[in-house]
């Protein structure tokens, strides 16, 4: 069974970036370069769906304006209208989302995003993420089930 | 054997190193000398408490963004981000997106996602505490009406 709703990550500490339409190649490369560009320590990539990944980065920063800043960088790098998209949404929204449960469309449903690619230092947000994941996860579980 | 110091009560120490401060302050001691003196003497004192009497004594206020001076391996450890566990909680109804952001504990969010799976709210963005979903969920959500069954949204 699949719920009408998606469920998703709300952060605004942590820099997560959606790349759609994009190979596994160009999403890893701008995902490093934005890591060591901007000392990010380490990265994660989930695949959500083919050639739609997610990353999210370990670094915590304090304030909006600084994860807005990378966020920008990577869309202007990606060269992409649909990741302009998602970052104009994020602006507007102040705070960035990711997908975490499966997603219900016309031909059946997107499965959940899963872990691709691991990078660098894992113990901060991404640590946090991941846990906050399971949890959304476990809830979704029981939410069918009842 | 040498004689057993005896040992100096918190209120005393405090005003014996007060008259010694300002004695030393009026002479143009640094701070970081007059601490030297003091803890020589026995009557070491918290340096903020310290810095309060020189500041009064030299007629100075304490300057903004005061922790600036401090070497930062001596600054006090900023408390890590105090970071909730928001989830958003977004789909369609009649075509057009609505979207509830909610944060509590795991507990809540459970009980509150009950209701939220079924029931769209009543405003389109809705950012908002689980628990309140729980005690008030008509006065949040639209139970007239339901959640598309495939939504086109931009997370």
């Amino acid at each position: 069974m699949v719920l009408p709703v998606i469920v998703g990550i709300d952060e605004k500490h942590t820099v997560m970036v959606d790349l759609d339409n994009m190979s596994f190649r160009k999403v890893k490369n701008l995902a490093e370069s934005a890591c060591s560009h901007f000392k990010l320590g380490g990265i994660i990539i989930l695949k959500s769906s083919p050639n739609h990944y997610h990353v999210v980065f370990d670094k915590p920063m304090r304030y909006w304006s600084d994860v807005l800043r990378v966020i920008s960088w990577i869309g202007i790098l990606a060269d992409n209208p649909n990741v302009w998209k998602w970052v104009c949404m994020q602006a507007i929204k102040k705070t960035c989302t990711l997908r975490v449960s499966e997603k219900p469309t016309k031909n059946g449903f997107k499965p959940k995003p899963r872990i691709v690619y691991r990078y660098g230092s894992q113990n901060q947000r991404i640590k946090a993420f991941l846990g906050k994941r399971k949890e959304i996860l476990n809830i979704l579980r029981k939410v069918k089930k009842g | 054997m040498g004689k057993k110091q005896r040992k100096i009560g918190k209120a005393v120490r405090y005003r014996k190193a007060e008259t010694i401060i300002r004695k030393l302050a009026k002479k143009g001691y640094s701070a970081n000398k007059i601490q030297r003196e003091l803890q020589k003497r026995g009557l070491g004192i918290r340096r903020k408490n310290m810095l309060k009497i020189i500041r009064k004594v030299k007629g100075v206020k304490k300057k903004p963004h005061a922790e600036k001076y401090i070497p930062r391996k001596y600054r006090a450890r900023v408390k890590p981000l105090l970071i909730g566990k928001p989830i958003a909680v977004y789909g369609t109804v009649q075509g057009k997106s609505r979207r509830v952001v909610m944060s509590g504990t795991g507990r809540s969010l459970y009980n509150a996602m009950l209701y939220v799976s079924k029931h769209p709210p009543k405003k389109r963005f809705l950012r908002i505490l689980a628990d309140k979903i729980i005690l008030f969920p008509r006065r949040y959500l639209d139970f007239d009406e339901k959640w598309d069954e495939h939504p086109k949204v931009i997370s």
